[in-house]
C-alpha cells in the first residue's frame, strides 16, 4: 500500500446519500447521535436510478457536509451513547511514523511536538524489543483531569478527554500528573499561518494550538461526529490502529472490522500501566507473530533537532 | 488495504519559467460511480497530486463531467470544484432525464482544468446500471440474509453473476462482517446467501442493527450499497457514570466528602479571621472615642 | 537574661528605633533593586516570547520557578514557628525574634504567589482560578491556603506592631514626613489603653493558635502538588511531614541568618545576644535531626526496594548525575550545620550565622532536587522528542527571575526594617520592666 492517503472508505454517513434518504422513505441510515448538516434551503433536481426526478437540498451535495459547529457546552458533554476505544496492534507496527506525521499535520502542531510518540520498548533485559505507538489513553479515571484547577481539561460522556485552550492557564500540573508522558506544552507560539491562527478554537479539533497552553491527542472527535476515523487510524499503512465504539463492540482500522471483545480475547489485549488504576481506553495487542522484524523500524529513527525560534 | 483505482493520464510539467523549484508532480483524477439503496446515483470526483513526498489532496480544482457525449453542452452532468480535501460529489441532473432512460449503461467523461498546482487531466468510466437488493431469508432456524445483484438490460433486470460483494453490520467507521467470510461472490442467479453468525451484537435502543451489502468499485457497475434494518442485535445497555460525583468530574460534581471538608475548613478559619477584623475595628473605635473625650 | 533591666526605656527606644541606611545599607538596597530589575527584564522577555525562554520543556515541565515556590512556602513557615509556637510555649527569649520571623514569612508568601504567576503559561488568565475553580484540584487547595496564611501572617505582623507605632508617632521629629504619614495611617488610633491591650493580646493569642494548623496545611498541601502524582520520587506518603520538617529547618536557618545580619548592621548586640544564638542554635539542631529522620525515611525505604521506576531516579541521586548536588544538600545543608550547632562554641553569633547560611543554601538546592530530577525519569522512555527536551539546566532568564524573586523578598524585609523597629520596642520595654520588678 504505497499511498499515504486513501479514499476508498466511502463513509456513507452524511453526504448526498443521507439527504437522499431524508427526502424519500427508505428509512433513516444515519444513527441518531450523528449530527445532520444544516439544509441550505437551495434545492436541486436530480435523477433517481429509474429516471424519476427527485429534489435534494444542495447542502448535502458535499463529500464532507458542513455540520453545525458544536457549542462549548456540547463539546464538554460529548457525543451521547458512544464510548470510544482504540486498539493498537503491536504485532503490525514497524515504526513507519505515518500516524505521527498525519496527526501533526492535521492538528497544525509546532514542529517540535508529536502527539503520537512511537517508543522503542523492551520490557526486560532478555525480552525482545518492539515498537509501541502511544496516544493519549483517555483514561476512565484521568489523573490529569483530577488536578486541573480551572476545568480546562475535562472528561466527556463518550470517554474522550479534551483540552480547552481558551481556558488553560498553563500551570502544567496535568503534565506532571500524566504517567504516560502524553501531554505537550506550547512553550512558544506554534507558528501557524494567519488563517489558521485566527480561527475560533474548537476543543474537538484542538486547532489552533495556542502559546502557553497544553496539547495532546484528542481522539479526533470532530472526525467521529462525521462518522470518520481519526487521522492516525486512516494514515497507518499497516493497519496498526483500530478505533471504534465499545457500545457497538466493534473496532476498525478502515479496512478490517472486528468485534472488540473478540479481538481482545483472541489476541490477549492489555492496557498500559494497568496497576496505576487510570483505566485507559487504549488497548494493546501484544507483539506476537509480528509482521515485521523490529530492526526494520530502526532505519526511521533519527535524532530530532529542536525547531524553536531562537531569540 | 484496498487500493484506489487511479488512471494516470496526467502530463508531467517540466521546464516552465521557474523550473528549478518545480517539483515533479503527477496530477491524478478519479471518478467513481455510486448508487445507495438503489435510489439516487452520483459520481464522486477526487483530485490528487503525487509528489516526491507522497500523495496529497488537491483542492479547489474545477472539474466538468459529461455523460455519453464528451464535451457536449447538452450532455453536461455538472461543473464542480473539489473541496479542500480534493473531493466533490455530483448527481445526475434532471435535465439529462431523457438521455438517462435511453440506455442501460453510460460513459462519463471527466475533465479537470489546470491550475497553478494542477495539470489538466481527463478520465472516463463506463458503468452499467445495476441494482443491489438485500433481504432477510424467511423461515428456517438460522438468521440469513440474501443479496441479489441485477443488471439493467433494456426494460428488464437480469441477474448478474460473479460480482464480489461484502455484507456487514454498520459500525463506527466501518462494517463488521455478518458471516464467516470477508467477501462473497454472486452465483449464477445473481444471489449470495449469508448466515448471520454474530451473536449478541449490541444494537440500538430497540436492539435493531443496520446491515449493509456493499459492492466496492466493480469494473462494470461501479459501487453499490444497500442497507436494511434487522432486529438481530441485543438492546444497547449503556450505563454511563458521567453525571456522578468524582474527583475527575466538573467542579459542580465534586465528591460530597471533599466539598464538606474543604468548605468546612474554609468557613471555620475565615470566620475566625473576620472575627479578628472586627476586633481590630473595635480597637480603632476605642482609640477614636478616647481621643474625643 | 538580657540584662536590660539596667537600661532605661529611652535607651531601649533609641537603640531599637529604625535607623537610616548607612553606606552598606544603601549599597545593599541598590544591589537588590538591580537584581529585581534584571528579573523584571527577564520576565518581560518571557511574556513576549513565551516560556520558551526558559529551559523547561515537555519532560522537565517544572523547573526552578516551582522549586523556588516550594522554597518560599517553606521559609514562610518560620512565622508560625517562632511567633506562634514559641509564644504559646511562653518562651521569653524569642520575643526579639518574632517580628523578624513574621516579616520573613509575609515577604516569602508574597513572592511565593508572584513566582507561581510567573510560572504560568497564561498569567493573564489568573482570573480563571476565581471564575472556574475546581475544588478537586490540589492547586486550588494551595491557592486557598496560601491566601489564608498570608492574611493571618499579615494580621500577626500588624497587631504587635500597634504599640510600636504609637512610640514611632510620638517621636515625630526623628521621622521623615513620609514615615509620619505611614505611621499615622496605620496606627494613630492606638492609645495603649488596658482595653485595647486586652483585645489585642487576646486576638494575638487566637492567631497564634490558629496559625499553627494553617501553617501545617499550607506546606502539606504544597507537598501534595507532588505526592498526588504517580511519579517515582514524588509518589510518597511521607511527603507532608517531610516537607513540613524541612520547612521548619530552613525557617530556623533563615532566622539565624537574619538575626546575625540585623544584629551586626543595626548594632543590636544587647538585644540579640549570644544567648539568643545559643537557644536558636539548639532549636535548629532539633529541627535538623527531625529533618534527617524524615530524609532517611524518604530515601532509604524506596532504596531498599529499588522498584523499577524508582531505580534509575535513586541511582542518579545517590551516585549519578545528581550525586554531587544531593550529597551537598545532605552534608552541607543538614549534617554540617547540625554538627556546628551541637557545640556551645558553634552556637555563637558568627558560626551560627554560617550554619544558617549553609542550611538556607542547601535547602534551596534540595527543593530543586525534589522537583526536576523526578520529571526527567518518566515511566515511558524519553523518545520522539527533540534532544534538548531530555536535559534541564536553567536559562539566564530563569536565574534572573528566580534571583529577582529572592532579591525582592529581601528587599521587602530591608524596607520593612527601615520603616519599623525590627525588634518590638514595646515588648522589650515590658520585659525589662518585668525583670526589674522581679529583681
Amino acid at each position: 500500500m504505497e499511498d499515504n492517503i486513501t479514499s476508498s472508505r466511502d463513509f456513507i454517513t452524511g453526504g448526498l446519500t443521507g439527504a437522499a434518504c431524508g427526502s424519500c422513505s427508505c428509512g433513516k441510515n444515519q444513527s441518531s447521535s450523528e449530527v445532520e448538516p444544516k439544509p441550505s434551503g437551495e434545492k436541486v433536481k436530480l435523477l433517481s436510478v429509474n429516471g424519476e426526478v427527485i429534489e435534494i437540498d444542495k447542502a448535502f451535495l458535499k463529500p464532507v457536509p458542513d455540520l453545525p459547529k458544536p457549542s462549548n457546552e456540547e463539546e464538554r458533554r460529548g457525543i451521547e451513547g458512544k464510548k470510544f476505544v482504540m486498539v493498537i496492534d503491536l504485532a503490525r507496527c514497524k515504526n513507519v511514523g505515518a500516524c505521527r506525521d498525519s496527526c501533526n499535520h492535521a492538528h497544525h502542531l509546532h514542529p517540535d511536538h508529536n502527539w503520537i510518540k512511537i517508543y522503542q520498548m523492551q520490557d526486560a533485559e532478555d525480552t525482545a524489543p518492539y515498537w509501541q505507538p502511544s496516544t493519549c489513553m483517555h483514561c476512565e479515571e484521568p489523573p490529569c483531569v483530577k488536578v486541573c484547577p480551572v476545568d480546562a481539561t475535562f472528561k466527556r460522556q463518550d470517554g474522550i478527554v479534551l483540552i480547552d485552550s481558551d481556558r488553560c492557564i498553563g500551570c502544567r500540573f496535568c503534565m506532571a500528573a500524566c504517567p504516560y508522558s502524553t501531554r505537550v506544552f506550547n512553550w512558544e507560539d506554534p507558528g501557524l499561518p494567519e488563517e489558521i491562527a485566527s480561527q475560533h478554537y474548537s476543543c474537538e479539533s484542538s486547532v489552533p494550538q495556542k502559546k502557553g497552553t497544553v496539547g495532546k491527542c484528542d481522539f479526533c472527535p470532530d472526525m467521529a461526529r462525521k462518522g470518520e476515523l481519526p487521522h492516525c487510524v486512516s494514515a497507518c499503512p499497516n493497519g496498526v490502529f483500530f478505533f471504534g465504539d465499545m457500545n457497538e463492540d466493534s473496532v476498525t482500522n478502515g479496512a478490517e472490522t472486528f468485534r472488540f471483545s473478540e479481538l481482545i480475547r483472541d489476541k490477549a489485549g492489555y492496557r498500559l500501566m494497568e496497576d496505576l488504576g487510570t483505566k485507559p481506553s487504549v488497548y494493546y495487542l501484544p507483539p506476537v507473530n509480528r509482521n515485521f522484524p523490529f530492526e526494520s523500524g530502526l532505519e526511521n529513527v533519527k535524532p530530532q533537532e529542536s525547531q524553536e525560534n531562537h531569540h | 488495504m484496498p487500493c484506489v483505482l487511479f488512471c494516470l493520464i496526467g502530463h508531467l510539467t517540466k521546464a516552465q519559467a521557474d523550473s528549478a523549484s518545480q517539483p515533479k508532480r503527477k496530477s491524478l483524477l478519479s471518478v467513481q460511480f455510486h448508487i445507495k439503496n438503489n435510489q439516487v446515483p452520483y459520481l464522486k470526483v477526487e483530485t490528487k497530486v503525487k509528489l516526491d513526498k507522497g500523495l496529497f489532496a488537491a483542492g479547489s480544482i474545477p472539474v466538468s463531467i459529461y455523460m455519453d457525449d464528451d464535451l457536449s453542452k447538452d450532455a453536461l452532468v455538472g461543473q464542480v470544484k473539489t473541496d479542500p480535501a480534493g473531493e466533490a460529489i455530483v448527481g445526475i441532473p434532471a435535465s439529462l432525464a431523457s438521455n438517462w432512460k435511453v440506455k442501460s449503461s453510460h460513459t462519463f467523461f471527466a475533465h479537470a482544468d489546470s491550475s497553478s498546482t494542477f495539470d489538466p487531466v481527463s478520465q472516463e468510466i463506463a458503468v452499467a446500471l445495476a441494482r443491489l437488493k438485500l433481504d432477510t431469508v424467511a423461515g428456517g432456524t438460522t438468521r440469513s440474509l440474501v443479496a441479489t445483484v441485477l443488471k439493467s438490460e433494456g426494460e428488464s433486470w437480469v441477474p448478474m453473476k460473479e460480482v464480489e460483494l461484502r455484507i456487514g453490520v454498520k459500525r463506527l467507521g466501518g462494517y463488521l462482517t455478518v458471516g464467516e467470510e470477508d467477501t462473497y461472490t454472486t452465483d449464477s442467479t445473481g444471489k449470495v446467501e449469508v448466515e448471520f453468525v454474530r451473536e449478541n451484537l449490541p444494537g440500538d435502543k430497540q436492539g435493531k442493527l443496520e446491515v449493509v451489502a456493499l459492492v466496492d468499485h466493480n469494473e462494470e457497475i461501479g459501487s453499490l450499497t444497500t442497507g436494511i434494518v434487522v432486529p438481530w442485535g441485543v438492546v444497547h445497555q449503556y450505563k454511563s457514570d458521567f453525571g456522578e460525583r468524582s474527583l475527575w468530574a466538573p467542579p459542580s460534581r465534586a465528591p460530597i466528602w471533599l466539598t464538606l471538608m474543604a468548605y468546612g475548613c474554609i468557613i471555620a478559619v475565615w470566620s475566625m479571621i473576620i472575627y479578628l477584623f472586627t476586633r481590630i475595628l473595635k480597637i480603632r473605635r476605642l482609640g477614636k472615642a478616647k481621643k474625643s473625650t | 537574661m538580657n540584662n536590660l533591666s539596667s537600661y532605661s526605656t529611652e535607651k531601649i527606644t533609641a537603640d531599637l528605633y529604625p535607623k537610616k541606611f548607612g553606606t552598606t545599607g544603601r549599597i545593599w538596597t541598590l544591589g537588590l533593586i538591580v537584581i529585581c530589575l534584571l528579573g523584571a527584564y527577564a520576565y518581560y522577555r518571557q511574556l513576549r516570547y513565551g516560556l520558551v525562554v526558559t529551559e523547561m520543556r515537555d519532560y522537565a515541565s517544572w523547573g526552578i520557578y516551582i522549586s523556588n515556590f516550594v522554597f518560599f512556602v517553606a521559609i514562610s513557615l518560620v512565622g508560625s514557628l517562632i511567633t506562634a509556637v514559641l509564644r504559646l510555649a511562653n518562651v521569653k527569649w524569642s520575643t526579639p525574634l518574632t517580628r523578624i520571623a513574621e516579616i520573613i514569612a509575609v515577604s516569602a508568601i508574597v513572592f511565593a504567589s508572584l513566582i507561581i504567576v510567573v510560572d504560568m503559561g497564561r498569567p493573564e488568565r489568573f482570573t480563571n482560578l476565581l471564575l472556574h475553580p475546581r475544588l478537586q484540584s490540589p492547586i486550588m487547595w494551595d491557592v486557598v491556603v496560601i491566601g489564608t496564611y498570608f492574611v493571618i501572617s499579615l494580621i500577626l505582623l500588624y497587631l504587635p506592631l500597634l504599640p510600636d507605632l504609637q512610640i514611632l508617632i510620638t517621636h515625630k521629629n526623628k521621622n521623615s514626613g513620609f514615615q509620619n504619614r505611614i505611621y499615622k495611617f496605620l496606627g494613630s488610633f492606638w492609645r495603649g489603653t488596658p482595653e485595647q491591650f486586652r483585645i489585642s493580646n487576646r486576638s494575638i493569642l487566637i492567631l497564634c493558635v490558629a496559625i499553627i494548623p494553617v501553617a501545617f496545611t499550607i506546606h502539606t498541601v504544597t507537598s501534595w502538588l507532588f505526592a498526588t502524582t504517580y511519579r517515582p520520587g514524588w509518589d510518597s506518603t511521607n511527603f507532608g511531614a517531610y516537607f513540613i520538617s524541612g520547612a521548619f529547618l530552613v525557617g530556623g536557618g533563615a532566622v539565624l541568618v537574619a538575626m546575625y545580619l540585623f544584629r551586626k548592621y543595626y548594632r543590636l548586640e544587647n538585644y540579640i545576644t549570644e544567648k539568643h544564638f545559643d537557644n536558636m542554635g539548639k532549636v535548629v539542631v532539633m529541627l535538623a535531626l527531625l529533618y534527617l529522620y524524615f530524609n532517611i525515611n524518604e530515601y532509604l525505604v524506596p532504596a531498599f526496594k529499588m522498584k523499577k521506576p524508582e531505580e534509575a531516579h535513586l541511582n542518579e541521586l545517590f551516585a549519578g548525575k545528581y550525586a554531587l548536588l544531593f550529597w551537598f544538600c545532605i552534608i552541607i545543608g543538614m549534617l554540617l550545620p547540625m554538627f556546628i550547632l551541637l557545640f556551645k562554641r558553634g552556637r555563637r553569633a558568627l558560626p551560627a550565622f554560617i550554619a544558617g547560611v549553609m542550611v538556607v543554601v542547601g535547602a534551596w538546592f534540595k527543593r530543586y532536587l525534589i522537583v526536576t530530577p523526578t520529571l526527567l525519569h518518566p515511566f515511558l522512555p524519553m523518545q520522539d522528542v527533540p534532544e534538548s527536551y531530555k536535559h534541564y539546566f536553567p536559562s539566564w532568564e530563569e536565574w534572573a527571575i528566580a534571583m529577582g524573586s529572592l532579591a525582592g523578598a529581601l528587599l521587602i524585609i530591608t524596607l520593612f526594617a527601615r520603616l519599623f523597629p525590627i525588634i518590638p520596642i514595646h515588648e522589650t520595654v515590658m520585659e525589662k520592666n518585668e525583670e526589674k520588678d522581679i529583681i
